[in-house]
């Protein structure tokens, strides 16, 4: 006997865990009120405040930077939205991010720099003289970095997003559609809406920051869950070819494929997810905000290829040959092999 | 007879390989050497640069100043129609070069994005500031008779401004005008010496100067002063003030949309935090690779060298391409996504040997059969980058580019390298089965 895995009949089971998690994302969604959006899509500023390798950001000198920080920006009149604190080894860093807002008005970016410039100077000034009163040798070495973005240019961003997003999923549809059967490309396309759902349930879940490379994200999740679904699809095809498969129905072809393809998939991912989880391990914020729903993506894009796609497939499959036996079709047939022979 | 005659084949066949196979070792180990570090030349004043050190840092690594300028469109001079735009960013970018560069920001990369978006980045920055009040400039000047009159010249009647001294030691712009400029001139300064007033000069509406005229001047030549231009500073200012008149004034005012400032030292953290994370995934990779496939494992870690010089030789010549810290992320990414295709590859060998085949012919069939696997696997990851190429921006576009590189590049180290690779090792292992972690498992149905 082979040992195939029984996948496809407990379809049900993974219908459930995949709605389970978007739900769960859904119920996030309405307690964070949405995704953790950044200030690529909502514009805004953030000023990012390094202390130098004199300071070491333990909770006491975070809380002061933190608030020398804060009463500054308030005697500026901005509203700081969202405090980060990263640490690294040397170097510990708060990032404040802000809408771009002076007196209740959204102003454009050429008042905000030069605003921003003379702020940064006092701003340096007011945590050096706050922190050269508790240093006991060295000097105080902070750094500002500041990023702007208007919310006109981040709308911007977030059509070219939509517009990319689209693109390449016509794309990778056009493919799929010249090299695969109807039923492949739905289940692969189910599959494919499936992951990015999943990873916005989990960047929900967690609140992750969503930035303009979360998009990037997306898409390479696209690319990538397809790709594993495609090796399955493609050892489908082999194996109807076979005759090892003859006597199978749809559920024993994908079971068999689904696990000749095993290895292959969880290799791949886990090969691709060390080097990704290494990211969101030694990667600076801006990198682990992308590592992460990758992360997240990757785990969806296996469970996909492995137990959805298949099960959807031969869902699919079964739809087809229901329609094929279905007494409408079979007259329609009839009638086209009538006109046939009158020709 | 027979035997003795593959024996011998297979004797030249070990000794073919064992050849070529130091060959290649030290050609990789020289090209590796060659790629990680610099050194002096001996004898010559020339350094040799590592292939990774001519690898161009994109400014989130290094440090820099970002700045995405729009057109205003409330400026009057500005018409949405498509020629206008194409019109003024092209000419913005080009006075924008010359600002930059008469101000030293000569590895300054100005370029469009979209279709009415120019985006700078200057690289190693040390006084943001300073470029903000460069590229922020409309430079629009104008001479006025009153001070809400109308133009009489404007910086295009100017034909050459530079900063000097003046006889009293302090710092002025010397213009000289054009033909046209000259005659100008004369009329402005013969209507505001009649009228007993004064000749008003303002810079994007703004009052710099604003002389006493006693007579018309002719001979086309003139100066601005300001009282707040004392000292070297003051002669800065000057200096910044006939560099803007001279590369001529933006056909419309331009806003900024995006700004970015990294200092060094952030950068610095970026690079090294991804340069780790990059050396420990691949090393992961590597071990997984061995306890997976033993002997076929050597091969994939060999290739994946290979493939990692490639990769960096590739990041190093390819002009268009910049290595950002998005870029580093699509690197590592790519390095996992690499072993991918030795992995479809193995999976097919194993999967043809248990089915039946001698070794040679599962490894031929294995790789035929599994070539058409990894480019369906592949296309798509490059459909979903190059979409991200063209149409991302930024950081998405960096990633968008070594990812793409590094699909291209892990194909052809699969397809050919592993190959060939195998086929050099194949001679000189005795045991096969085991180095190559094959296994035969009786089934029904093999």
């Amino acid at each position: 006997m082979r040992k195939d895995f029984k996948i496809v009949e407990k379809s049900k089971l993974w219908y459930s865990i995949s709605a389970g998690v978007v739900i769960l994302g859904l119920i996030f969604m309405l307690i964070f009120s949405g995704l953790n959006l950044g200030i690529d899509f909502t514009g805004g500023s953030t000023i990012e405040v390094s202390a130098g390798s004199y300071i070491t950001l333990n909770d006491t000198n975070k809380q002061l930077v933190t608030d020398v920080c804060t009463e500054y920006f308030i005697d500026n009149q901005m509203t700081v939205r969202n405090i980060q604190s990263t640490e690294t080894d040397d170097i510990g860093a708060l990032e404040f991010k802000f809408q771009q807002e002076i007196n209740g008005e959204d102003v454009t970016l050429v008042v905000f720099n030069e605003k921003m410039n003379a702020m940064k100077i006092g701003l340096l000034d007011k945590l050096n003289t706050s922190f050269s009163e508790n240093i006991e040798y060295g000097t105080v070495d902070f750094t500002v970095n500041t990023y702007t973005i208007t919310s006109t240019a981040s709308s911007e961003l977030i059509k070219n997003t939509f517009i990319a997003v689209g693109v390449a999923v016509i794309l990778i549809l056009a493919y799929i559609a010249i090299r695969f059967t109807w039923a492949s490309g739905f289940a692969a396309v189910i599959a494919l809406i499936h992951d990015t759902l999943i990873m916005l349930s989990l960047t929900i879940i967690f609140q992750i920051q969503v930035n303009a490379s979360f998009i990037a994200a997306i898409i390479t999740i696209i690319g990538y869950s397809i790709n594993a679904t495609i090796i399955v699809f493609d050892k489908v095809r082999e194996n109807s070819k076979s005759s090892i498969y003859a006597d199978d129905d749809y559920k024993g072809i994908m079971n068999a494929s689904i696990t000749q393809t095993f290895n292959r998939t969880v290799f791949s991912s886990i090969t691709t997810m060390l080097t990704i989880t290494m990211l969101a391990i030694f990667g600076v914020p801006a990198i682990r905000e992308f590592a992460i729903p990758i992360i997240f993506g990757l785990i969806s894009g296996t469970y996909s290829s492995f137990v959805m796609s298949g099960s959807l497939w031969v869902g699919f499959q079964k739809i087809a040959v229901k329609a094929r036996n279905s007494d409408r079709y079979k007259a329609k047939k009839a009638a086209k092999k009538r006109e046939a022979e009158k020709a | 007879m027979s035997r003795t005659m593959s024996r011998k084949g297979s004797k030249t066949k070990s000794k073919r390989s064992i050849f070529l196979l130091t060959i290649l070792s030290i050609i990789v180990v020289v090209v590796a050497y060659l790629s990680f570090f610099s050194f002096e030349i001996s004898g010559t004043i020339y350094d040799y640069k590592g292939v990774v050190n001519t690898i161009q840092l994109g400014i989130d690594l290094e440090g820099g100043v970002y700045v995405v300028l729009e057109p205003d469109e409330t400026d009057v001079n500005y018409s949405a129609s498509e020629d206008n735009v194409v019109d003024i960013i092209d000419a913005t970018m080009g006075k924008l070069r010359a600002r930059l560069d008469s101000k030293g920001y000569t590895e300054a990369t100005i370029t469009k994005q979209g279709t009415n978006k120019i985006r700078i980045e200057i690289p190693a920055v040390d006084d943001p500031d300073e470029v903000f009040s460069i590229i922020g400039s409309t430079g629009k000047l104008e001479f006025r008779l009153a001070e809400d009159g109308e133009a009489q010249l404007t910086g295009s009647d100017v034909a050459e401004a530079y900063a000097a001294y003046d006889s009293d030691g302090d710092p002025i712009v010397a213009l000289t005008f054009t033909t046209e400029g000259a005659t100008k001139f004369a009329t402005a300064t013969g209507t505001a010496a009649s009228s007993g007033g004064s000749l008003y000069i303002y810079l994007d509406d703004e009052q710099i100067s604003a002389p006493t005229v006693s007579q018309a001047i002719s001979g086309g030549k003139a100066t601005i002063e300001n009282q707040s231009w004392t000292g070297t500073e003051g002669f800065d200012a000057a200096d910044d003030l006939a560099t803007l008149i001279s590369s001529g004034s933006l056909p419309v005012k331009f806003n900024q949309t995006e700004s970015r400032t990294i200092s060094s030292s952030l950068g610095e953290t970026a690079l090294s935090g991804g340069l780790m994370a990059g050396a420990i995934g691949i090393i992961l990779v590597m071990l997984f690779m061995l306890l997976v496939y033993k002997g076929l494992g050597v091969i994939a870690d060999y290739s994946l060298i290979i493939y990692i010089l490639l990769l960096l030789f590739a990041l190093a010549i390819l002009p268009w391409v910049q290595l950002t810290l998005a870029g580093i992320a699509g690197v590592i990414l790519g390095i996992g996504m690499a072993v991918d295709a030795n992995v479809i590859i193995f999976e097919r060998i194993k999967e043809e040997y248990n089915n039946g085949k001698t070794i040679e012919s599962a490894i031929k069939i294995g790789f035929r059969k599994s070539t058409m696997a990894i480019l369906d696997s592949n296309i798509t990851t490059l459909i979903a980058a190059t979409v991200l190429w063209l149409l991302g921006t930024g950081s998405v576009k960096g990633f968008a580019i070594t990812l793409f590189i590094s699909i291209i590049i892990s194909m052809f180290t699969a397809l050919l390298i592993t190959r060939w690779l195998i086929k050099l090792f194949m001679p000189l292992i005795k045991k096969k089965e085991k180095f190559l972690g094959l296994k035969r498992e009786v089934t029904e149905n093999a």
